[in-house]
């Protein structure tokens, strides 16, 4: 019995560290790819071998208009975060620890909405923000001008009922007993005290879970920015920048040799914000899994 | 009988008592709905206008001719008419047809892999942080970024950056993306990649909230590695399948990045997905009124089959 154990241990990483290289391999090849020239990589063969570090693209890029880009996600995410957590933390609390009526038929309203795909949504999201009245010109009933389409607002104005926080945190709030809140309230506590202090750091997993699922997200939106900023280059997301900008020394056209480094330095310094984040706060996913219980 | 609240009024029995008392009773008595709603009421306004008003929009544009140029045009029926109908060959029907099988082959791959990688990297194995880390980094990359990237990597020519990598090997150049037999496998397999990151953790997760109890209990009546499996590990998961097939289905029916960027639905529309066609038929041939016609299909669709999963899982465990 306990032979069968390590040889299945054994097994086990071998196949792992196999499977694990096999799933980063485009990413390793990228990876090393930023530090190539032109040439050299495309005498790679498994893969590039870097020869100088040539940071000075990634300088390049950034004053090409990536530096703008950065913040500006940044800010995004940002706002997305607070309003996830914020907004999160309070329907949570109320479909957990309230009791009031309506309320299974509320939370079944918000459910139905993270049924329908986001996909589905873009061209009537769209109009919704074209013709919204009052704004960017338009008239009473939205029509005449633009709407929120082409303004910097356009990329904050959505989203602010997160229904799949507002899921997760009900979960979260349900496995955790009232009697935190009881004693909260005999020494005074109110609505936000109780939410923010009391059970607030009891939520830390399945918050943290939140906000890395929320900055990979809006970091990484394209689809939506597409089709409502495009014409402002000074307020395109990291996703939509990096297909404007332009470092490489020759023109983009597959025929003949391409400049493959450029476009794998757009890309790595596009993406290594979410990989960061996640490895730094990987440690508290899995465990906001388990105590938000899946297996209800 | 009187009555002496804590405002200090005494009331007897069957007088009526001052409005600001009464007032203060329903307020006690009801602060939660107060509470409640108070929250509630923004919330379900925003939800209202953001979700519910761009879904009228879209069963409405449905109806319509519209190229976004002309005012739109009242059609009725035809648009949803024309995808179910037998214009070029069914060809609406085929897309539906072969997103569908798209999907359930990208969630049984995303599925199987991951429950099995799920199992091994539960074991207390060294470096497992890294491992699981490894796994995870796929996910981390926005579909439309390595969708790019992915087409650089599968150029046709032999300067095509993995015609490079095997023609070192001394293999002939293949066209990896115009090829009948490669390009629907790399239409699975690149979702999958992609995805499998998200379920391998919450296959994680799930396993690790089993209780421990139940696999003693069972070691004890003599169990094996395999029927620990079967009769432990997997029924207890079910919650987890449940929530990963739901959220699953959902996304790989949608998948889109593949065929747009880089196969643009070809070989002859092997690869021609149904978010792909809604975005070709309403942004790129202009004809909104067809492209929401197909949202429209496809949100009944998955509506219907997940209320219809949710109803199954609902009588088996009573939620």
């Amino acid at each position: 019995m306990r032979k069968q154990k390590t040889i299945v241990r054994i097994a086990s990483y071998v196949f792992l560290t196999v499977s694990s290289f096999v799933m980063i391999y485009p990413v390793l090849f990228m990876a090393l790819g930023t530090f190539t020239t032109r040439d050299r990589f495309l005498d790679a063969t498994i893969l590039p071998i870097p020869d100088t570090p040539n940071i000075n693209r990634f300088k390049l890029a950034i004053d090409a208009g990536l530096g703008v880009a950065y913040v500006f996600t940044l800010e995004r995410c940002l706002w997305y975060i607070f309003i996830t957590l914020f907004v999160g933390l309070i329907g949570g609390y109320i479909f957990s620890k309230l009791r009031f009526p309506g309320r299974n038929k509320v939370f079944l309203l918000f459910l139905s909405g993270m049924v329908m795909p986001g996909i589905l949504m873009l061209v009537p999201s769209y109009l919704l923000m074209a013709w919204f009245p009052f704004v960017g010109g338009n008239n009473a009933i939205g029509q005449g001008g633009h709407g929120f389409i082409g303004n910097w607002l356009v990329l904050f104005v959505g989203g602010w009922v997160p229904v799949f926080a507002i899921f997760l945190l009900k979960q979260s709030f349900d496995m955790l007993p009232t009697e935190y809140e009881d004693a909260a309230k005999m020494d005074g506590a109110g609505f936000f005290t109780i939410i923010f202090r009391v059970y607030g750091p009891l939520l830390k997993p399945p918050l943290v879970a939140l906000v890395i699922v929320t900055f990979l997200g809006t970091w990484n939106d394209y689809l939506w920015p597409v089709l409502t900023i495009s014409g402002h280059p000074q307020w395109y997301p990291i996703a939509m920048a990096i297909q404007y900008v332009n470092i490489s020394d020759t023109t983009w056209s597959i025929v003949g040799p391409t400049d493959y480094p450029a476009y794998m330095i757009l890309t790595f310094m596009a993406t290594w914000p979410p990989a960061a984040v996640y490895f730094f706060l990987q440690r508290y996913f899995v465990q906001g899994m388990v105590i938000s219980g899946l297996k209800g | 009988m009187s009555l002496k609240t804590v405002t200090g009024v005494t009331a007897v029995s069957g007088a009526v008592l001052p409005l600001k008392e009464r007032l203060r009773r329903w307020y006690y008595h009801r602060h939660d709905a107060v509470l409640a709603w108070s929250f509630l009421i923004p919330m379900v306004i925003y939800f209202a206008i953001m979700t519910f008003v761009p879904l009228a929009f879209l069963v409405g544009i449905s109806f319509t001719r519209w190229n976004l140029i002309s005012p739109p045009r009242w059609v009725g029926l035809a648009n949803l008419a024309k995808v179910f109908s037998d214009y070029r060959e069914f060809f609406y029907l085929k897309v539906i047809g072969r997103t569908f099988l798209y999907a359930v082959a990208i969630l049984a791959l995303n599925v199987c892999t991951g429950f099995f990688i799920a199992l091994l990297l539960n074991q207390n194995l060294k470096g497992k942080g890294v491992f699981r880390t490894m796994w995870y980094l796929p996910s981390v990359f926005s579909g439309a970024v390595v969708a790019l990237l992915m087409r650089i990597y599968l150029a046709a020519s032999s300067v095509g950056v993995l015609n490079m990598v095997i023609g070192k090997f001394g293999i002939q150049p293949v066209d990896w993306l115009n090829n009948t037999l490669w390009t629907p496998i790399i239409t699975v397999l690149f979702p999958v990649w992609l995805g499998i990151g998200f379920t391998v953790i919450f296959f994680l997760a799930g396993l690790q909230s089993v209780d421990e109890n139940l696999y003693d209990a069972a070691r004890i009546d003599g169990a094996n590695d395999i029927q620990l499996l079967r009769y432990v590990t997997i029924p207890q998961m079910v919650p987890v399948l449940f929530f990963i097939s739901m959220t699953g289905i959902i996304g790989s029916a949608q998948m889109w990045e593949v065929p747009k960027i880089i196969t643009a639905g070809g070989p002859n529309y092997m690869t021609y997905t149904l978010v792909y066609s809604i975005q070709q038929d309403a942004f790129g041939a202009l004809d909104m009124g067809l492209g929401t016609a197909q949202s429209l299909v496809l949100f009944v669709m998955l509506l219907a089959f997940i209320g219809w999963q949710l109803n199954n899982y609902r009588k088996q465990y009573g939620v």
